[in-house]
């Protein structure tokens, strides 16, 4: 049997590698530089986590987590549909405080910083083995999903839209309303990843959907190359893998979290000097 | 077609442009000319939707375009290219060239259940047009790594294909090539014959006063001068916002 730690680190693979090609759907394909997408990750975790809490079948709590992810994602895109690079960055990074703080400090619905815990899990999904394969299976439908997208004519007008918004709407392309599409599609899959996430730890709380949990899914998104998904899933392999090493090197948890964002932090450092469109990157970073 | 009545717009302290007034009928190549900054693309951007009027009326087909966002102009008929490129640089000439066909791309269940394929057809007129401008060889190389006039007869060959009835081109033959100049030249009086207006500007006065019916002289955002090519020759007016004399 495949031994438990491997099972547990693959197992982050696949949600890390869902809410990667999710952000690529908006950042790299969308050119939307959507900070906002660690929310819509913790949105799908507490949402899938009061559903589950409150008796609602696994199935439906995952799906109606999704799509209340997906409904916040619309509701973002509605005041930031004219922004753009930076002040898209800032007010999607403002809606990330937002979210967190209100997980932090409505505490009747949320636990507040003590969380939500003991959230069901289905017992054909308690063997983490199984529950492996079950993450597996969504992350290649949604991995297919976004990949379908990307390939229509449809992905091909979000493209557009990314290098020249003018231009687009000059063809008559209503492009605010693409974006709002990419953005809805973007956060229900972070959502998904988020109900993937809160039932297998089956424990959460704000401080695992806060700017140090962006960083990495900015990384596998950035090192993996823009407009690339076998890239990302190389890169989310790479992410996820690179700071193991520092668990046996006898370093306290307490320096494991700062450590882990310093190497974060180098491995950017190389590839964007090294390879500026990181691993199958097709169009450059600006 | 198109009439333009009073139109004003300021920006800040400028009179971009100055109460102007001038029609395009169907099947005629107006051009609008005039020194750098005396109005012309404003009146474009006016006409598009990029920038708002502060007064005055944009009428085409009966309809007034004022308060109309840039898609629904596009999609009332009227299609553009600008001044500096604006090609989708990351996608292939194909690609930049499909996108200008129709909307059926935004509709996003439709292509994501496969009932907005890219069909033969599709492909055979981005081809023909290709064909047309003597770039098909090009079809498959990426926008940003083709050669300024390329991107100018790429950029053409989406403004044709983006469907319309008026067609503003801001200064198509700025910096291409003679050869590349009668082509465009060729291709713009082939729109006219086929009942389309067309309005442009250039600054190439053997290019405008061979292609153009009707020509109209801008200077410091008001309308100095129009009439036929061989008038506006000798008109003092031109020769004075041109020449300083």
């Amino acid at each position: 049997m495949i031994d438990a730690y491997f099972i547990h680190l693959l197992i982050l693979i696949g949600i890390y590698l869902i809410l990667g090609i999710s952000l690529q759907l908006s950042l790299g394909y969308g050119g939307l530089l959507n900070l906002g997408h660690i929310a819509f990750f913790g949105i799908g975790a507490y949402a899938f986590a009061l559903l589950s809490l409150h008796g609602f079948p696994f199935a439906l709590s995952i799906l109606v987590a999704s799509i209340i992810s997906g409904l916040f994602g619309w509701l973002l895109s509605v005041p930031t549909k004219k922004l753009k690079g930076d002040y898209l960055a800032l007010v999607t990074l403002g809606f990330s405080f937002v979210v967190y703080a209100v997980l932090l400090n409505w505490t009747s619905i949320t636990g507040g910083a003590f969380g939500l815990a003991n959230i069901p899990r289905p017992s054909f999904l308690s063997d983490n083995f199984l529950f492996l394969l079950f993450v597996y299976a969504i992350a290649v439908i949604s991995y297919l999903f976004i990949s379908r997208i990307c390939g229509t004519r449809f992905g091909k007008l979000i493209e557009a839209i990314r290098d020249d918004e003018l231009a687009a709407k000059s063809l008559g392309k209503n492009t605010l309303k693409i974006k709002s599409w990419g953005l809805v599609i973007s956060a229900f899959f972070a959502g998904l990843a988020g109900s993937l996430f809160a039932s297998y730890i089956t424990f959460i709380d704000p401080s695992s959907f806060t700017l140090t949990t962006l960083i990495p899914i900015l990384l596998i998104v950035i090192i993996g190359g823009l407009t690339s998904l076998p890239g990302t899933v190389l890169a989310t392999i790479v992410v996820v893998l690179i700071p193991e090493p520092l668990r046996f090197l006898g370093f306290s948890s307490s320096v494991i979290g700062p450590l882990q964002q310093i190497l974060y932090a180098l491995l950017l450092v190389v590839i964007i000097y090294y390879k500026p469109r990181g691993f199958y990157g097709k169009i450059d970073l600006e | 077609m198109l009439t333009i009545n009073n139109l004003t717009k300021h920006f800040g302290g400028v009179k971009a442009v100055d109460n102007c007034n001038f029609q395009i009928e169907k099947g005629k190549i107006v051009a609008l000319i005039g020194p750098n900054g005396s109005g012309k693309t404003t009146i474009f951007n006016l006409i598009s939707g990029i920038v708002q009027a502060n007064n005055g009326e944009i009428i085409f087909n009966d309809q007034n375009l004022i308060g109309s966002s840039v898609d629904k102009i596009s999609n009332f008929g009227i299609s553009r290219i600008f001044q500096q490129s604006r090609l989708f640089k990351n996608l292939c000439v194909i690609d930049n060239l499909l996108l200008a066909l129709d909307n059926e791309d935004t509709k996003l269940w439709k292509n994501l259940f496969g009932f907005n394929k890219t069909t033969d057809e599709k492909v055979a007129r981005v081809r023909k047009i290709l064909a047309e401008l003597n770039i098909l060889d090009i079809e498959n190389t990426l926008a940003s790594e083709l050669s300024f006039g390329q991107k100018r007869l790429v950029e053409l060959a989406r403004a044709i294909l983006n469907p319309h009835e008026l067609l503003l081109l801001d200064e198509p033959v700025a910096g291409v090539n003679p050869k590349i100049r009668k082509i465009i030249a060729e291709l713009i009086i082939k729109i006219k014959n086929e009942g389309k207006g067309v309005l442009l500007i250039e600054h190439d006065m053997v290019f405008t006063l061979g292609v153009s019916d009707y020509i109209i002289v801008m200077d410091a955002g008001r309308v100095i001068a129009e009439g036929l090519p061989q008038d506006i020759r000798k008109n003092e007016k031109v020769l004075e916002a041109y020449l300083g004399r």
